[in-house]
């Protein structure tokens, strides 16, 4: 039971809980199919060729294995963490952005951002066992606490679908900003956080009525609305801070979590998409999209440190610790 | 599948039956701007443009939104000839459309913008670019496609940017060549770009015409940057790049071209439109006008989502206001600008298989937004 409630709070931050203390750092590179490994002194210790266009990556609870999502060749690929060899490829539907796991890891929840729906798939059996439509171009998914909810963005729809695992039906749609991206899940399980590009918003949910409890906006000095484009989210394992990468404002932004408050907005590279944090709660990495580089930050000073190229495109970042 | 999980949402709704949002769509049949099979030969043979298509996916694509609100989008697209127009639109309004969807030719969006000046209804050009339909300032019209305007400005930004600045200027017959022509010139002016020259070409094969016919000598005898060519219809065009007397980048209605939307735009969910409209046309790449048809639909329907139990003139006025805030996958918001109901939108610079650059370029500021650095902005905007 702990054990699952453990993967389930994995599932909804991002954050790794079970460590090898590899301390690698993971970064898919959309347009280099391959995945570069950083060791924690940011040198290159490896580079994973995978599948075509890897993007959205999940460690299992036990970090043993890395599973990529391979949209041009429709395939999540999974990686031996330990051989850093890709030993197995699991088939989706076209395009698969985001997933997630269930708390079990027996299901894989993913977003096919080309025929509009969230696939189910049997881990073991690597089949797909449920297929639920969506509104146009799904991208985040999010597995709810207790594992009977997952929660889908649809980018062109401008919702969340909320949707029962069980029956694999939507049983609630959430209004929400322009073009929703990502999710991130408060610890505590009572707030769900949705990032809006469009709006410049970040949207933030009650879970336990489901409805938007309150909208954010951030605004970097120097910038105008537009050029806030809200994608990639991370937060800390007590849910007291929480980043959001700004996309075109070249910036991510960190927040209290409780108060809402902006402690810092700090200047990162072209296009700030996804961004982790350390499991010590000392590094945050940024991946920049249209720079080709990660930013490494300083948690404590929220200050950039260190820019690292990777190579092309990097989508998201994964760190082993 | 998908007809069930509509059906549930309806019941989870609520009890109240979906609202049925008529959206018109009418469109000239015949219209010589979509077929090009009069070029000799038939040489020039791209797939027809049906933008309906545009229409059709849009609806679509916000199904789901549309059903949260308890809204049903009804697309009534109808075609007909020139006389047929006004009337056509008129059966429409009768039916309930508060929108409708123009792909006509400028001069057909005025006759049926007069026969519509007094309806309770909001008409959106999609895809005459003409200026004048702008400054003709009908209270109940909007503007999806990018005006002439707008993407002259486009080039001209470019040609700046790229320190291009003397430009040989070649114009076909057609009248709306010359009128391609002026409006570049007129942005070129703005932007103190050079035209060094303007020479008209001529599809006549006539000895005597060699001046206008030959593209060695029409491109001879002077110094310049660039070649801009207003070739609306393409049936000369085609030839001028590589044949250039001068080794120059060729621009305009052949080679490096302005457009709202191309197949080989990548970024910013783009890939995912185009490939949903592949799909949806066995095939056929989304032009510029389906893009701006596929937007037009795209911000009716959003409108009636934002601003439930309005009428048009009301969804109108929100269009047209900050608040609006449109994703047309360009990786920016889009909006309508209040003074002429203009869509504002970044601009492609594309050859036939890329994007070469995306207007407004980095260096153009401006005090309110980016985007108005392309097109009529409000100071220099008047009505005829």
């Amino acid at each position: 039971m702990n054990r699952t409630l453990l993967a389930a709070a994995i599932c909804l931050t991002a954050l790794p809980t079970f460590a090898k203390d590899t301390g690698l750092i993971f970064v898919s590179l959309e347009r280099g199919n391959e995945i570069l490994v950083l060791n924690p002194d940011m040198t290159e210790h490896k580079r994973i060729e995978t599948s075509r266009r890897p993007r959205d990556m999940h460690f299992n609870a036990a970090h043993d294995k890395l599973y990529v999502a391979c949209g041009d060749d429709d395939s999540i690929d999974v990686i031996d963490v330990a051989t850093l060899e890709v030993i197995d490829s699991i088939p989706t539907g076209p395009s698969p952005e985001v997933f997630a796991f269930s708390p079990d890891e027996t299901k894989i929840y993913v977003s096919n951002e080309e025929d509009s729906t969230m696939e189910i798939i049997d881990v073991a059996t690597k089949t797909v066992t449920a297929r639920v439509p969506t509104g146009a171009e799904p991208e985040g998914v999010i597995t709810g606490l207790d594992g009977k909810t997952v929660f889908v963005t649809s980018e062109v729809a401008d919702m969340v679908h909320v949707v029962d695992t069980a029956t694999a039906r939507v049983t609630k749609n959430i209004v929400v900003g322009t073009r929703p991206r990502r999710f991130i899940a408060t610890p505590d399980g009572a707030e769900l956080w949705v990032s809006d590009e469009l709006s410049s918003e970040v949207h933030v949910i009650d879970l336990a009525t489901l409805e938007v409890a309150e909208v954010l906006s951030f605004l970097p000095p120097g910038f105008r609305p537009e050029d806030v484009t809200p994608v990639g989210m991370a937060i800390t394992q007590d849910g007291s801070k929480v980043i959001v990468t700004l996309g075109r404002a070249n910036h991510v932004v960190f927040v209290d979590a409780k108060s809402r408050d902006v402690l810092a907005y700090t200047l990162v590279g072209s296009r700030a998409w996804d961004v982790d944090i350390s499991r010590d709660e000392t590094t945050a990495y940024v991946a920049n999209g249209l720079s080709d580089d990660i930013t490494v930050i300083d948690m404590a000073t929220m200050k950039a440190i260190q820019s690292v190229p990777v190579g092309r495109t990097p989508h998201s970042i994964r760190v082993d610790d | 599948m998908r007809a069930v999980l509509i059906l549930m949402m309806v019941c989870w709704a609520g009890v109240v039956a979906a609202k049925d949002l008529r959206i018109g769509y009418l469109s000239l049949s015949g219209d010589t701007r979509y077929t090009q099979d009069w070029g000799y030969a038939r040489l020039i043979t791209p797939p027809p443009i049906r933008t309906v298509e545009g229409a059709q996916m849009a609806i679509a694509d916000l199904a789901f939104l549309a059903e949260a609100v308890n809204l049903k989008p009804v697309l009534d697209a109808r075609e007909s000839g020139p006389e047929g127009l006004a009337a056509s639109l008129q059966a429409m309004v009768a039916d309930g459309a508060e929108f409708i969807v123009l792909d006509l030719p400028a001069p057909l969006v005025e006759v049926v913008a007069q026969s519509a000046a007094d309806l309770p209804v909001t008409l959106i050009n999609a895809t005459a670019p003409e200026d004048a339909v702008r400054s003709a300032c009908h209270a109940n019209m909007l503007h999806s496609g990018p005006s002439l305007r707008m993407t002259m400005d486009t080039h001209v930004q470019y040609l700046r940017a790229m320190n291009w600045l003397r430009v040989l200027v070649l114009v076909g017959e057609d009248p709306s060549d010359q009128g391609l022509a002026d409006a570049f010139t007129l942005s070129a002016e703005r932007m103190r770009l050079e035209i060094v020259g303007r020479r008209d070409f001529t599809l006549a094969a006539n000895p005597q015409a060699r001046e206008g016919n030959n593209v060695k000598l029409l491109t001879a005898d002077l110094d310049y940057d660039v070649v801009f060519v207003a070739d609306t219809r393409g049936e000369f065009g085609r030839y001028i790049p590589y044949a250039t007397q001068l080794p120059r980048p060729v621009i305009g209605s052949v080679g490096l071209t302005a457009q709202a939307w191309h197949w080989a735009m990548e970024r910013d969910g783009a890939t995912q439109v185009s490939s949903r409209f592949d799909k949806m046309t066995n095939g056929r790449k989304m032009s510029s006008a389906d893009w701006a048809v596929w937007v037009a639909v795209k911000s009716v329907i959003s409108g009636y989502t934002k601003v439930p139990n309005a009428d048009q003139a009301a969804v109108r006025d929100y269009l047209k206001s900050p608040k609006f805030r449109l994703d047309g996958s360009k990786g920016v918001t889009l909006g309508y600008r209040p003074w002429d109901g203009q869509l504002r939108m970044p601009i492609l610079l594309a050859t036939h298989d890329a994007v070469i650059a995306i207007a407004p370029i980095e260096g153009y500021l401006h005090p309110e937004t980016t985007l108005d650095t392309l097109g009529t902005d409000q100071a220099e905007f008047v009505c005829d």
